[in-house]
């Protein structure tokens, strides 16, 4: 606002602003009209305030030209929303999804065993691949990412069931996967426990625990039964989620979340270190 | 311009995506139906993904959170892609979801990791803007807007670049008109003083 000086009648910087910009109602235009013709000092604060009347669409032009366009339309080709919808009819909503998860449990998948079956999008399965490479190994974390794209704090937004429940859970795992989970060896600092779960990958038991981070939401540890060649933490970024992930003799596992790779990496060390796979 | 005219199915609507200069009323993006289908809003997307990556990094200043909040603001949008109002604009609806996405959750965690919300690692002049008069005149243009507040920052670029009415530009911020026409009058006399004191050099 301009400062209100001796004159009394000069109008507010909004006001002028406003007249500019060609946004003022036709009464109150048509009455500042006049008076910026009446008095020199309102014109020329008018003409002071138009000197900022920049060429702006065209000097932000270079920024369209710049903005990545084949990749931001990769990525959303890529975006499945949720990861079923390419065999479904209908768009899924994340409730619907949510409701598909639960009426495959409904089928009497595998006794207590939830089994939610993750599968890429095909051709357009861009953030199953975000190197661009020929990765199969590492083709089950953009699967992961797409499918934990679509979480949220009030996915996880119940309570950490206590240590006997996470056993129970955990044992559920334990057999397919061939592993001795416990509720220690899968802690993750600073976050809660949520869930175990089983999905499928490819065929493959893929064992999901879900905890939430209060600082930085949804996290997940990832356990597929693969075997393959023993590597330390190794950190990607798909789908704008952090993947931390290293293997064992026997499987392939990953830490995913929205968190600084950094962090998430040190996080991940930590299980690595107390998760025999 | 950089919007890609998509050849595909216009969903009811026939020039998603106009420059300012021939802005277009509210009727002119009708949709077909009552609540629009995740394809309408996917296609939406398609079209103003360079002008929301655009306005990702006037408010970031950064490429990765530039890519970052669009990419979120795809999720969200194809999420309630049945809130969206089929009569009504879809690029301003798309801007209103990434400017959400940037104050709630891409620049709080930036907050929160103590990266600070001012340092700019990239500047809003783009890179080799200095061959011909015409790109010196838009660096400057860039880096005075670059230089504001990010509240007026936003309220310029809505403005001025992309050619929203006051009215637009609140609902797209979820401020009031008068909190618009604040942020627009305080950048005005800013960019006026530098203007006249030879700063945009």
């Amino acid at each position: 606002m301009t400062g209100e000086n001796d004159e009394s009648a000069m109008p507010s910087d909004e006001e002028l602003t406003a007249f500019i910009d060609g946004e003022l109602e036709e009464p109150h235009r048509a009455r500042l009209l006049d008076l910026i013709e009446r008095d020199p000092a309102v014109a020329a604060r008018v003409e002071h305030l138009s000197r900022a009347s920049l060429p702006y669409g065209e000097a932000f032009q270079p920024l369209l030209d710049a903005a990545p366009a084949m990749d931001l339309q990769r990525m959303l080709d890529g975006m499945a929303v949720p990861p079923v919808a390419a065999n479904a009819v209908v768009p899924l909503t994340r409730r619907r999804l949510f409701g598909a998860i639960a009426a495959s449990v409904a089928a009497g998948v595998l006794g207590d065993r939830l089994l939610v079956r993750l599968f890429g999008t095909g051709d357009g399965d861009e953030l199953a691949d975000d190197d661009g490479g020929p990765d199969r190994e590492r083709h089950w974390h953009g699967v992961v990412a797409q499918y934990m794209g679509l979480y949220t704090r009030e996915t996880l937004g119940g309570t950490t069931p206590g240590r006997d429940a996470q056993s129970a859970q955990l044992a559920t795992l334990n057999r397919p996967l061939n592993l001795s989970l416990t509720p220690e060896a899968v802690e993750v600092a600073g976050a809660e426990f949520r869930r175990a779960q089983i999905l499928s990958y490819d065929d493959m038991p893929l064992a999901q625990i879900t905890y939430l981070d209060p600082r930085s939401g949804p996290l997940a540890l990832c356990i597929l039964r693969r075997p393959g060649t023993v590597r330390g933490v190794e950190q990607e970024m798909r789908g704008g989620l952090s993947i931390a992930y290293w293997t064992g003799p026997d499987h392939a596992a990953l830490l995913i979340g929205r968190l600084p790779p950094q962090d998430l990496t040190a996080k991940a060390e930590a299980v690595r270190g107390r998760l025999a796979i | 311009m950089a919007i890609v005219e998509s050849g595909r199915e216009a969903y009811g609507w026939s020039r998603p995506v106009q420059r300012r200069k021939d802005r277009i009323g509210p009727d002119a993006m009708r949709g077909s139906g009552e609540i629009a289908s995740e394809a309408e809003v996917r296609h939406g997307l398609s079209v103003t993904l360079p002008r929301l990556w655009r306005y990702g990094f006037v408010l970031s200043r950064q490429r990765d959170w530039a890519d970052d909040l669009v990419q979120q603001t795809c999720l969200r949008a194809l999420e309630r892609h049945g809130q969206f109002q089929p009569g009504s604009r879809i690029d301003h609806w798309l801007f209103a979801i990434l400017n959400s996405v940037w104050l709630n959750e891409v620049r709080a965690r930036r907050v929160r990791f103590g990266q600070g919300t001012v340092e700019a690692e990239t500047s809003l002049e783009v890179d080799g803007a200095r061959e011909t008069e015409a790109k010196v005149l838009a660096g400057q243009v860039m880096r005075l807007v670059g230089d504001l507040p990010e509240a007026q920052r936003a309220a310029v670029f809505l403005a001025y670049v992309e050619g929203l009415t006051y009215r637009e530009v609140a609902a797209v911020l979820d401020v009031p008109v008068g909190t618009v026409m604040s942020r627009l009058a305080a950048a005005r006399a800013k960019l006026a003083d530098r203007m006249s004191d030879g700063a945009a050099k």
